[in-house]
C-alpha cells in the first residue's frame, strides 16, 4: 500500500495550472463571467483546443491513438484541477466518447475521428435522453432506420447539451423496434450540422443552458454507426459509467470551502465565535475530506485497472450532495447577503454560493440520479436482493 | 381548538385562488421579475378587492381583520410565486397599528388600507455590521444605511429602525425625497429590493421604543417564515402531482419506494412547518408570540424548506431545472425567505441564547 501521489502526477499537475495561467486570456474570463449567459463562446473553445493540441486532454489516451499511454490519475488529476479553477474543459469528449470510439469504433473510424479530436477539431454534444426516457433511458424511441447506404434519424432528444456548439454529437438511438428494448439500440457519430437537425436552447435555473434537438428525416452514411448494431445500449452504460467518474470532482467543493474560510476571517470574523458557524465549517471540511476520498480511491482504482462500481457510485452521490448541502449553509451563514447574486460585484465569493445552490440539483439527478446510485451500491455494490 | 377555517375565510382564501391563478400567470410572473418592479395593475386590483384594508383597523378605514386573515392572502399570494409588496405592507401596517401613536396611525393606516401607500418595512442591517441609522436629536431627519430593503425603490413610505437620544423606535420616512438614495441589489428570490442611504431624510412620525423595534421584528420574522413554509408547501404540491403523471420503467415515479419515501419525509416536516407557522400568526394576534416563539419557527422554517426544495427538484429530474418550468420561482423564493429577517443560524441562536437565559 502506498498512499503518495506519484511525482509525475504531481509535476503533471504543475503542468495543467501553467497551461491555465498561461491561457487565461482577459477574453477568457470575460466569457465566462458571461458563461451563465452564452454558453461557452470562443474564447472557450479556442481554450479547449489549446488543452487539445498540446497534448493535455488526451494525456491517459493509448499512444497508438496519439495520447501518452499515462494512467487514470493523469486524467483526473487535469479534470480536477479545470474544475478547481473554473475553466472549460471538454470532459466528456476525452473522458467518456474518445474512449469508447476506441474500444467499439473500426480502425477506419478511429483513423477518421481520434486525430481530430487530439487537434481539438471535433467534439461532441451527448445525445441520449429524451423526453420520455431519463432514467429509463433504454426506453428512447427516437429511430435509426437503415435506407441503403445510409442512416435516416428521425425523433427528439432532450438536454442535448452543448449541441449549439460542439462539432458532432455522440447518438445513441433506437435500431430495432422489435427486440426487447436493450438490445435494439445503436450508437453513431455524426456531424451537428447535417441536414434535418434542429436546436432549440433551454435556460436553466442554475447556469447555462442545454438544448431539446429534433431530428427530421436526418440522413447519414452507413458507417457513422460506431459498434455492433443493436449492442449500443452496452456501449452507452460503458460511456456512462466514465462520466459519473467525471461528475464526482470535488475540488470545486474544496475551492468553495477554502474561499469562505477565508471570507470568514477578513469579513465576517464574528463567525469564527459563532458556535452554528463553526459546526458548519467544520461539517464543510469534513464533507470535503470524504469526498477526496472517495474520488481519490476511484482514481487510483481505475490507475491500476480495476473498474469501480459502486465506488464511482459513492463518489458521485456524496460529492452532489455535499455541494448541495454546504453551499446552502454556508448561505445560512451569511444571511441575506449569503443569497446576494455575481452580478452585485460586492456578492460574498464573487455570487459563487447562489451559483452553486442554484446548480445544485443537476449534480444530483444528473449522470444516473442519485438514487439510482444508491441502488447500484445495494444491489450490485454490498449485493443485495433486488 | 378548532383548526379549519371558518366559513368567511375559507370564501377568502378560494377567491383569492381563484383570483391568483386567473390574473398571475407564469407568464406574467415573468414579466414582473424582468421589469424588476412590482405590477402595479395588479396593485390596483388587489386594493379593489379590500385586501390592503383587509389588517387594518375599522377607525382607520379597515376591515378590523387578524394576521391570520391576512396570511390567507399571503399564502395564496406565495402558490403563484407573485413578487408583491403586500407582505412588506402588511408588516408595516401591523407594526404601525400595535405601536404607533394616534398620530402616526391617523396618517399612515389609512393610506395604507386605501392601497394609495406602499409600505417597505427596513429593519435589516445586514447583522448590524453597518449599525442603525441615527437620527438628528430633533427627530427630523434620519440618517444611514440599510440594505436588502425589498420594494425599497417604489415604496412610498419607509419604516426605518433608528435611534434618538439613544433610545431605539421607528422613523417614518416617505421614500421620494432627495435625502433617500437607493441601490439595487440583485439576489437569489428576484424580490425587487435595494440597499438605501438615508442622507439627512425628513422624518414624517417616529414610532418611539424599543418594544415597537421588536414588535417590527416579530412581525417580519413571523410572516417571513410562514413564506418560506408557503413556498415549500407549493413545490411539495408540485411534486406529488408530477410523481404521479412522469413515468419510467413503465410505472409512475411515485410507485418507487425511495420516491416516496422523500415524498413522505418532505410531506411530515412541511406539516410541522404548517402548524406552526398558522399557530405562531395566531399567538402575535393574541399578543401571546414571544421572542423564543418566533426565533423557533423561523428557525425550522430557515431550516426546512430549501432541503424540502432541493429534494423537490431531485424528483423533478431534468424539467424541473429548466426555467422554463414553474418551479424554480418557488425555489428561489423560498430560499430567500429562508435568509430574509434572520437566517436559520441567526433565529438559532436566539432559541438557544433563549435556553440557557
Ligand atoms: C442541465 C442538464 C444537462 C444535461 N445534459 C445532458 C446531455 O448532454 N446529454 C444527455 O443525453 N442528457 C443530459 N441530461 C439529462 C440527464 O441525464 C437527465 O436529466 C437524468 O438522466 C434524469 O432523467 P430525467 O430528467 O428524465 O428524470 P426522471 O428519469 O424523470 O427522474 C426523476 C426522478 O425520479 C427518480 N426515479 C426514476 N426512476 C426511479 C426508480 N426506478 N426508483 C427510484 N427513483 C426513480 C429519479 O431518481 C429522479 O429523482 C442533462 C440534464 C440537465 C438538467
Amino acid at each position: 500500500m502506498d498512499y503518495e501521489m506519484p511525482a509525475e502526477v504531481l509535476e503533471f499537475r504543475k503542468q495543467v495550472q501553467d497551461f491555465i495561467t498561461s491561457h487565461r486570456t482577459p477574453e477568457l474570463e470575460a466569457e465566462l463571467a458571461e458563461h451563465h449567459i452564452h454558453g461557452y463562446g470562443p474564447a472557450s473553445q479556442a481554450f479547449m483546443q489549446a488543452m487539445a493540441r498540446e497534448g493535455l486532454a488526451a494525456v491517459s489516451w493509448p499512444e497508438e491513438y496519439g495520447g501518452q499511454g499515462k494512467g487514470a490519475l493523469f486524467l483526473w488529476t487535469l479534470a480536477e484541477e479545470c474544475a478547481r479553477e473554473g475553466v472549460p474543459f471538454d470532459n466528456l469528449t476525452f473522458i467518456s466518447v474518445g474512449p469508447m470510439i476506441m474500444r467499439n469504433g473500426t480502425e477506419e473510424q478511429k483513423q477518421e475521428i481520434l486525430p481530430k479530436v487530439l487537434r481539438g477539431e471535433m467534439n461532441f454534444a451527448l445525445g441520449y435522453t429524451e423526453p420520455n426516457a431519463g432514467t429509463d433511458l433504454a426506453s428512447m424511441q427516437t429511430r435509426a432506420t437503415r435506407d441503403g447506404d445510409e442512416w435516416v434519424i428521425n425523433g427528439q432528444k432532450i438536454y442535448t447539451s452543448s449541441a449549439h456548439l460542439a462539432t458532432h454529437v455522440w447518438l445513441a438511438a433506437r435500431t430495432e423496434p422489435e427486440a426487447p428494448k436493450h438490445r435494439g439500440i445503436s450508437t453513431f457519430v455524426l456531424p451537428l450540422n447535417t441536414p434535418g437537425i434542429t436546436v432549440r436552447p433551454l435556460w436553466v435555473m442554475g447556469e447555462g443552458r442545454t438544448n431539446e434537438t429534433f431530428w427530421e428525416d436526418v440522413r447519414i452514411p452507413a458507417d457513422s454507426l460506431i459498434g455492433e448494431e443493436n449492442r449500443g445500449w452496452y456501449i452507452v452504460s460503458g460511456a456512462l459509467d466514465l462520466e459519473r467518474v467525471a461528475i464526482g470532482t470535488y475540488r470545486p467543493l474544496e475551492k468553495t470551502v477554502s474561499d469562505m474560510v477565508e471570507h470568514i476571517k477578513a469579513e465576517r470574523p464574528e463567525l469564527a465565535d459563532d458556535a452554528f458557524a463553526r459546526n458548519a465549517v467544520a461539517d464543510a471540511l469534513m464533507r470535503v475530506e470524504v469526498a477526496r476520498a472517495l474520488a481519490t480511491n476511484n482514481a487510483a482504482m481505475v490507475h491500476s485497472g480495476l473498474i469501480p462500481t459502486m465506488e464511482a457510485s459513492m463518489g458521485k452521490i456524496w460529492t452532489t450532495d455535499s455541494r448541495e448541502r454546504v453551499n446552502d449553509a454556508f448561505m445560512d451563514l451569511l444571511g441575506r447577503s449569503g443569497g446576494m447574486q455575481a452580478e452585485n460585484g460586492d456578492a460574498p465569493l464573487d455570487g459563487a454560493l447562489d451559483a452553486a445552490w442554484r446548480g445544485a440539483p443537476v449534480g444530483r439527478f444528473g449522470g444516473g440520479t442519485n438514487d439510482i446510485q444508491r441502488r447500484i451500491i445495494a444491489n450490485r455494490g454490498l449485493g443485495l436482493p433486488r | 381548538m378548532d383548526l379549519r377555517l371558518s366559513e368567511l375565510q375559507e370564501l377568502l382564501r378560494a377567491n383569492a385562488q381563484e383570483f391568483f391563478e386567473r390574473e398571475v400567470t407564469f407568464e406574467r410572473i415573468r414579466e414582473i421579475e424582468a421589469a424588476d418592479t412590482p405590477d402595479t395593475q395588479l396593485w390596483e386590483q388587489m386594493v379593489q378587492l379590500g385586501w390592503t384594508s383587509l389588517p387594518i383597523a375599522e377607525q382607520y378605514g379597515g376591515q378590523g381583520g387578524t394576521l391570520l386573515d391576512t396570511s390567507i392572502l399571503v399564502n395564496e399570494a406565495c402558490r403563484v410565486a407573485l413578487p408583491s409588496p403586500f407582505t412588506s405592507t402588511l408588516i408595516g401596517a401591523a407594526a404601525v397599528q400595535a405601536h404607533g401613536s394616534e398620530d402616526v396611525k391617523n396618517s399612515l393606516l389609512p393610506r395604507l388600507a386605501d392601497g394609495v401607500a406602499i409600505s417597505s418595512a427596513v429593519l435589516e442591517s445586514d447583522d448590524a455590521i453597518y449599525g442603525d441609522p441615527q437620527t438628528t436629536s430633533d427627530g427630523s431627519t434620519v440618517s444611514g444605511e440599510k440594505r436588502f430593503v425589498e420594494f425599497g425603490a417604489t415604496s412610498d413610505v419607509h419604516l426605518v429602525t433608528a435611534t434618538r437620544n439613544g433610545s431605539q423606535g421607528i422613523a417614518v420616512v416617505s421614500r421620494d425625497q432627495a435625502g433617500v438614495e437607493l441601490s439595487p441589489v440583485q439576489t437569489i428570490g428576484a424580490i425587487p429590493q435595494v440597499h438605501v442611504r438615508y442622507d439627512g431624510a425628513a422624518v414624517e412620525g417616529w414610532i418611539e421604543g424599543a418594544e415597537a423595534v421588536d414588535g417590527l421584528r416579530d412581525l417580519g420574522t413571523a410572516l417571513t417564515a410562514f413564506e418560506a413554509y408557503a413556498y415549500a408547501q407549493k413545490a411539495l404540491d408540485l411534486t406529488v402531482e408530477y410523481v404521479q403523471l412522469r413515468v419510467q420503467f413503465g410505472q409512475p415515479l411515485g410507485a418507487f419506494q425511495a420516491v416516496q419515501m422523500r415524498c413522505a419525509d418532505m410531506a411530515t416536516i412541511v406539516e410541522g412547518s404548517r402548524f406552526l407557522a398558522n399557530e405562531l400568526l395566531w399567538k402575535l394576534d393574541q399578543g401571546e408570540a414571544t421572542r423564543r416563539d418566533v426565533a423557533m419557527v423561523k428557525a425550522i422554517t430557515s431550516k426546512m424548506a430549501p432541503q424540502v426544495l432541493q429534494d423537490c427538484h431531485m424528483l423533478h429530474g431534468g424539467i424541473g431545472y429548466m426555467q422554463e418550468y414553474d418551479l424554480h420561482f418557488f425555489t428561489r423564493r423560498g430560499k430567500e425567505a429562508s435568509l430574509r429577517w434572520g437566517s436559520a443560524r441567526e433565529a438559532m441562536n436566539v432559541v438557544v441564547d433563549t435556553a440557557f437565559a
